[in-house]
C-alpha cells in the first residue's frame, strides 16, 4: 500500500519554502493547474501515480491534490486558449512541489531566458550567497493528455537535454507530468 | 542576502509582473514592469562584471537581463549586455543561449524600421544572414523569398474570399490578387518596404453590402498565419486554414520563404501600428520566421499512416517531368544520376506554387512507396549537383512541433 502524500498549490507562493518561485508565478502555476485538472473533469483528490528514479532503484508514491480554484469558462477561454502553455506551466508546478517534498532540494532561484524562465535547485537548508552556484537543475515538460509511453519517451529526451548540468558538473532532474491519468515520472541523472 | 542578489530578486519580481500582465494582453503594465525588470537586473549583473570566477552567476544574470532588454526593445543595451556576458567563462550552453540572444537582439534592431513611416497596406520585409550584406543579397535568396511572399498574398485572397483551391489560380473580378510593390533595399541588413495595393475592392461572396475585403486585413492574415507556423501551433493554423490544400500550399510557401540557416539566418516583417495584431501571449508588431528549411517537412511524419512511416523513401535528381493535366492525375518524375526515372504523385495544393518552381533543379524528394516505380510526395527540396551525386541516409524531421523547455 502506497503512501499518499498531499500536494498543496498554495506552496508555490510560499517564499520561505520555495524562495525561487515567487507568490506572482506561484498564483500563475497554480492556476494553469486548475486549467488542465479542470480540462479533464478531475474532481477535487485527484491523486497523480508518481515514480522517482535515482541512483537505479525507483520508487513509486501517489501525490494527491484536493483544493484548487475554480475556472470559469471565461477565464479559460480569455487566457488559456493554448492547453499546451496550460500544461508547460501546470507542470513546472507540479514538479517544483514534488522536488520539495521527495529530494533535498527545493527551488531557490530563477532567470530569464530568451524564452522564459529557467529554475535552479538548491539544498533546502542552502546559504544565501551567489544565486546561481547551487546544487542541481531541473528539467519539466507536461503532457496534457498522452501515453505511458509517450511520457517515458519525453522523460528520456528530456534527460538528454540536460546539457548545462553536465557543463556545470551539476546533478540534474528531469520531471513529466501528464494531466488526464494523471502521471508524474521524475528521473535524476 | 547580499545587495546583488536582492537586486536580482527584485528584477525578477517585476519580470514575473511584466510576464503575467503580457499573458493577460496588459501591455502598459508589460512595458512598465518589462522596463524596470531591465533596470535592476542589469544593475546586478554589472556588479559581476569583473568577477570572471563568479560563474556561471555573471553569465545567467547578463543573460536574463539581455532578455530583458529585449523585452524593452532595448537592442543596443541587450547587445552590450550579452557581449559583456560572453567577455566571461560563461558554461557552454549559456555561451550558446546569449549567441542565441545577440542575433535575436540584432535582427529586432534591423526590424525596427528607423524613421521609415509604414501604411496601413505596407509591411517591412527584413533577411539577415550570412550571404546578406549592407542593402544587398544573393538574387537567388531574395527572388525565391518575395514569389513565395506573393504567392501567400494570393492564395489567402483566395481562401478568404471563399474560391475552391486550384493549382492554377484563376482570378476572377471578384477575387483578383493584390499586387505587391517593391521598395528600394534598405542598408543595415536587407531591408525592403513592401506595399500591398489594391486593385480594387475585394468582396466576399454573399456579403456584397457588409464585408470588403482589404490589404490591411489580407497582410493581418498572412502575418498571424506565418507567426503560428513559426511557434509551430499546428492545430490553431488548421482551425484557420480548414482547407487541407489550401493548408499544404501555405506550409510550402513558408518553408520557401523560411531561412535555411546560414546563408539567410533570420526573415521576419515589420507591420505598421495600424496592422499590429494580438495572440494568446502578445501583441505583435513584428513577425520573424526563425524555424530552418530542413527541419520542416511538407507533411510531418506524424502526419503519415503506420504503414507509410516504414516505407519512407529518398530520390535525388533531376526534375524534368510534370503532369497536371487532371486533378486525379498530377505526377512529376525525377531522373536519378542512373538514368532511373521515378514517378511521384504530388497531392493538391503542392503542384503550382511548391513544385513548379523547381522544374529542370535537382531535387531531393522524400515520399511514401506507392506502386513498383512511384511514390506519393512527403517533401521536396532543392538540392546542387554535388549533393544529387553523394548517397546520403534518410533523416526525415519527426514532427514538425518545437519543443519547449523550461
Amino acid at each position: 500500500m502506497l503512501n499518499v502524500i498531499t500536494l498543496s498549490l498554495s506552496k508555490l507562493e510560499d517564499e520561505q519554502a520555495i524562495p525561487g518561485v515567487g507568490e506572482i508565478i506561484g498564483k500563475f502555476m497554480a492556476r494553469a493547474c486548475a486549467v488542465c485538472l479542470d480540462y479533464h473533469k478531475h474532481k477535487k483528490g485527484v491523486r497523480f501515480t508518481t515514480d522517482l528514479e535515482a541512483s537505479e532503484t525507483r520508487s513509486h508514491y501517489l501525490f494527491e491534490l484536493s483544493q484548487w480554484e475554480e475556472v470559469t469558462d471565461l477565464v479559460q477561454k480569455k487566457q488559456w486558449g493554448d492547453k499546451k502553455i496550460a500544461a508547460e506551466w501546470a507542470a513546472c508546478g507540479i514538479a517544483i512541489l514534488i522536488m520539495f517534498e521527495l529530494t533535498e532540494y527545493t527551488t531557490i532561484a530563477k532567470a530569464r531566458t530568451g524564452t522564459g524562465f529557467d529554475y535552479w535547485l538548491g539544498k533546502k537548508e542552502y546559504e544565501e550567497n551567489d544565486p546561481f552556484k547551487e546544487e542541481a537543475l531541473l528539467e519539466v515538460s507536461g503532457i496534457l493528455e498522452g501515453s505511458q509511453s509517450q511520457v517515458n519517451r519525453r522523460l528520456k529526451e528530456k534527460l538528454e537535454q540536460t546539457e548545462l548540468s553536465a557543463d556545470l558538473n551539476l546533478p540534474s532532474f528531469a520531471a513529466v507530468i501528464e494531466f488526464s491519468k494523471p502521471i508524474a515520472r521524475v528521473a535524476r541523472k | 542576502m547580499n545587495k546583488l542578489r536582492t537586486l536580482h530578486n527584485e528584477a525578477m519580481n517585476y519580470a514575473d509582473l511584466a510576464f503575467v500582465a503580457k499573458f493577460e494582453g496588459d501591455l502598459d503594465t508589460f512595458n512598465e514592469n518589462s522596463l524596470k525588470a531591465y533596470e535592476l537586473e542589469a544593475q546586478a549583473a554589472d556588479g559581476y562584471r569583473f568577477d570572471f570566477s563568479a560563474e556561471p552567476t555573471r553569465s545567467v544574470l547578463y543573460r536574463s537581463a539581455a532578455a530583458l532588454a529585449i523585452d524593452c526593445k532595448k537592442y543596443p543595451e541587450a547587445v552590450r549586455l550579452i557581449e559583456l556576458g560572453l567577455g566571461g567563462n560563461p558554461p557552454t550552453k549559456i555561451a550558446e543561449q546569449l549567441r542565441e540572444l545577440l542575433e535575436q537582439a540584432n535582427f529586432y534592431h534591423h526590424l525596427q524600421l528607423k524613421g521609415i513611416a509604414l501604411a496601413s497596406n505596407e509591411l517591412q520585409f527584413v533577411m539577415t544572414g550570412n550571404n546578406v550584406g549592407d542593402g544587398m543579397t544573393l538574387s537567388e535568396h531574395f527572388i525565391v523569398r518575395i514569389q513565395s511572399i506573393q504567392n501567400l498574398f494570393n492564395r489567402t485572397v483566395e481562401r478568404l474570399t471563399k474560391k475552391p483551391y486550384k493549382d492554377r489560380s484563376d482570378f476572377s473580378k471578384s477575387s483578383r490578387p493584390f499586387n505587391l510593390l517593391l521598395s528600394a533595399p534598405r542598408k543595415g541588413s536587407f531591408a525592403i518596404t513592401l506595399r500591398v495595393a489594391e486593385p480594387e475592392q475585394l468582396v466576399m461572396p454573399g456579403f456584397e453590402e457588409e464585408f470588403i475585403l482589404t490589404s490591411q486585413e489580407v497582410i493581418e492574415e498572412v502575418l498571424e498565419c506565418i507567426d503560428l507556423f513559426n511557434g509551430a501551433k499546428e492545430e490553431e493554423l488548421k482551425n484557420r486554414i480548414t482547407d487541407e490544400a489550401y493548408y499544404r500550399n501555405f506550409v510550402g510557401l513558408a518553408k520557401n520563404l523560411a531561412p535555411d540557416g546560414d546563408a539567410i539566418k533570420t526573415v521576419g516583417f515589420t507591420l505598421s501600428s495600424a496592422n499590429k495584431f494580438s495572440n494568446d501571449y502578445d501583441v505583435k508588431d513584428t513577425v520573424r520566421l526563425t524555424r530552418i528549411q530542413k527541419d520542416i517537412s511538407l507533411i510531418p511524419r506524424s502526419q503519415l499512416k503506420e504503414k507509410d512511416r516504414k516505407e519512407v523513401v529518398k530520390v535525388k535528381g533531376q526534375l524534368l517531368y510534370a503532369n497536371s493535366q487532371s486533378p486525379s492525375n498530377r505526377t512529376i518524375r525525377v531522373v536519378e544520376k542512373n538514368g532511373h526515372s521515378t514517378t511521384v504523385i504530388v497531392l493538391e495544393g503542392m503542384m503550382s506554387d511548391i513544385v513548379r518552381p523547381l522544374w529542370e533543379q535537382y531535387v531531393e524528394i522524400t515520399g511514401t512507396k506507392h506502386r513498383s516505380n512511384s511514390i506519393k510526395l512527403i517533401d521536396i527540396r532543392q538540392i546542387n549537383l554535388e549533393e544529387a551525386l553523394q548517397d546520403e541516409p534518410l533523416d526525415l524531421p519527426d514532427t514538425n512541433a518545437i519543443q519547449k523547455t523550461f
